[in-house]
């Protein structure tokens, strides 16, 4: 490679690193959407009535089996033609919030039902409302526990945005495919995406590794608590 | 029975008013008869203790009065305000304006201490008043220090329930239970699933409780803590109540067979 051929391939990253902005930014806006959609689905799924808990079921296991990309074109497509026009921004964020929203949700439930169920009683007799209780007791416990299993899910999350640039999102993917098609560098622009994707990639888990330890020094490993982790927990 | 009063209480206004009174009040698991029409009233600073053989019902009528099991017959009164009247023919309150009283009105201690984990023994204590009572933090961080020392855990009120021991834990659902100042402490055998050496360190702070003139209703398998701090003793057999009067009074010279059947078998264990 010459010094022209290292000019030309430093003029993408510009270009590249403002797609590269839309994703690093839609990841946390999409998964804390997600989570707050799957707390609602976990709570919905421990519900005592039937006529709350089986649609929920059902929804779930209805986005869970669809493509992420499916999901991306209803919101974005599907929608529009039906008279719900949303930016394809929206659209994006919808779509992953849905189906991300139903994997967390059968991942919040476990972690809810790894909850000593005397934690409840505890709560009552202090005179909190159900809702207190969710809040205060239950959730700030299932969510530890299942912290590093949303982990893995951030990163699948950061990943799945990617699919964005399908609808015109103007993340790295979406413009790599734009300067590829003007100029057919593919191999060098689909290095250059690679290489970001990678070092984002990376950084994120590291952070999110590092912060996961913060909050899990709150919960002391003693033999009991070990033994209120879902095993799903152990998968990373 | 027996009517006695909290020994240095003196009678003021209110006074004649039962911290809790229960009217036939029965329950069911199945067709297994748990409380069978019990009838009890509980004075105000009253300590009463209640024994029994295991599955007689004493946890049940506990859960009961404070709401975690519904009842299937009877009424319940806590100070003087009536929270479930199932009679045929009575008007029951909400259980709205039920939860309401109760959480004025009463606390609960359990075998398995029950502490929330993820939160420590400061935060347990405050957890009640800040976020039940909407107490200002401060005052409310204040007042749990004050317990936790009351309870001699100062030191100890920045751990976590995993990293205190068992008569430790104990005693920081006892100041978590009194954060919310109850009328009526329930304590259901509360050193049971403590190490014989542990046991002292509850009980010590429960006698001074007793002291204080807490009102209480102690289900325990003590009986040295029945005899010397209790002003009942309560003898539950089959959800219902075999026998009762004073402490040292049934211990030494119980009336009913099943009683003494009972005491002949905890009293040779111990
Ligand atoms: N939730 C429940 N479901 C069914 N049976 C129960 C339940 N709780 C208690 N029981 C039964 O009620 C009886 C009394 O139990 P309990 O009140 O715990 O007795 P104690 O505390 O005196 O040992 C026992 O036979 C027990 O098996
Ligand atoms: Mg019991």
């Amino acid at each position: 490679m010459n010094e022209q051929d290292l000019q030309r391939l430093l003029g993408y990253v510009p270009d590249l690193a403002g797609g590269l902005f839309y994703t690093i930014v839609l990841t946390p806006i999409a998964m804390a959407s997600a989570t707050i959609l799957g707390v609602l689905f976990a709570i919905g799924l421990n519900a005592p009535r039937r006529i709350i808990r089986t649609p929920i079921q059902w929804f779930i296991e209805v986005a869970r089996s669809i493509p992420e990309l499916v999901h991306v074109f209803i919101w974005y497509e599907a929608f529009a033609i039906m008279g719900l026009v949303l930016p394809a921004i929206a659209a994006g964020i919808g779509a992953l919030t849905v189906v991300f929203g139903a994997f967390l949700g059968e991942v919040i439930r476990a972690g809810v039902l790894a909850v000593e169920p005397t934690q409840w009683e505890s709560g009552q007799v202090l005179g909190m409302s159900r809702w207190t209780i969710w809040r205060r007791v239950i959730l700030p416990q299932a969510l530890r526990t299942v912290l590093p299993v949303w982990s893995s899910y951030y990163i699948s999350m950061y990943k799945a945005t990617a699919l964005l640039g399908l609808i015109t999102v103007p993340d790295l993917l979406f413009r790599a495919r734009g300067l590829a098609s003007q100029n057919f560098r593919h191999f060098e622009i689909y290095t250059i995406v690679l290489v970001l994707y990678f070092i984002v990639g990376k950084a994120s888990l590291a952070i999110i590794r590092r912060y996961e330890r913060r909050l899990r020094v709150d919960v002391p490993k003693s033999e009991e608590l070990t033994l209120l982790r879902h095993p799903l927990a152990d998968h990373t | 029975m027996t009517s006695m009063t909290p020994a240095g209480a003196s009678p003021g206004p209110g006074d004649d008013i039962p911290a809790v009174e229960l009217i036939g009040v029965s329950k069911r698991f199945g067709s297994n008869m748990v409380l069978d029409s019990v009838d009890l009233r509980v004075r105000k600073g009253e300590i009463l203790v209640v024994i029994g053989p295991s599955g007689s019902g004493k946890t049940t009528l506990l859960r009961c009065l404070i709401g975690l099991v519904p009842l299937d017959d009877g009424r319940i009164e806590i100070d003087g305000e009536c929270v479930v009247d199932l009679r045929r023919g009575h008007p029951t309150p909400s259980a709205r304006t039920a939860e309401a009283i109760r959480r004025r009105k009463l606390g609960m201690v359990f075998q398995s201490f029950n502490l929330f984990p993820h939160r420590t023994a400061l935060e347990n204590v405050m957890e009640g008043p800040v976020y039940v009572r909407h107490a200002p933090r401060d005052q409310a961080r204040a007042d749990a220090e004050r317990l936790l020392a009351q309870v001699g855990l100062a030191e100890r009120r920045h751990h976590y329930p995993a990293q205190l021991s068992g008569g430790q834990q104990q005693r920081v659902a006892i100041a978590r239970a009194l954060a919310m100042k109850p009328e009526v402490i329930l304590f259901d055998e509360v050193t049971s699933a403590l190490d014989p050496e542990l046991t002292g360190e509850v009980l010590a702070v429960m006698e001074e409780l007793a002291e204080q003139g807490q009102t209480m209703i102690v289900v325990t398998h003590e009986m040295g803590f029945a005899r010397e701090v209790g002003d009942r003793l309560l003898f539950m057999d089959q959800g219902r109540i075999i026998e009762q009067g004073d402490p040292r009074t049934v211990l030494d010279a119980p009336q009913q067979d099943r009683t003494r059947k009972f005491l002949s078998k905890v009293l040779h264990t111990h």
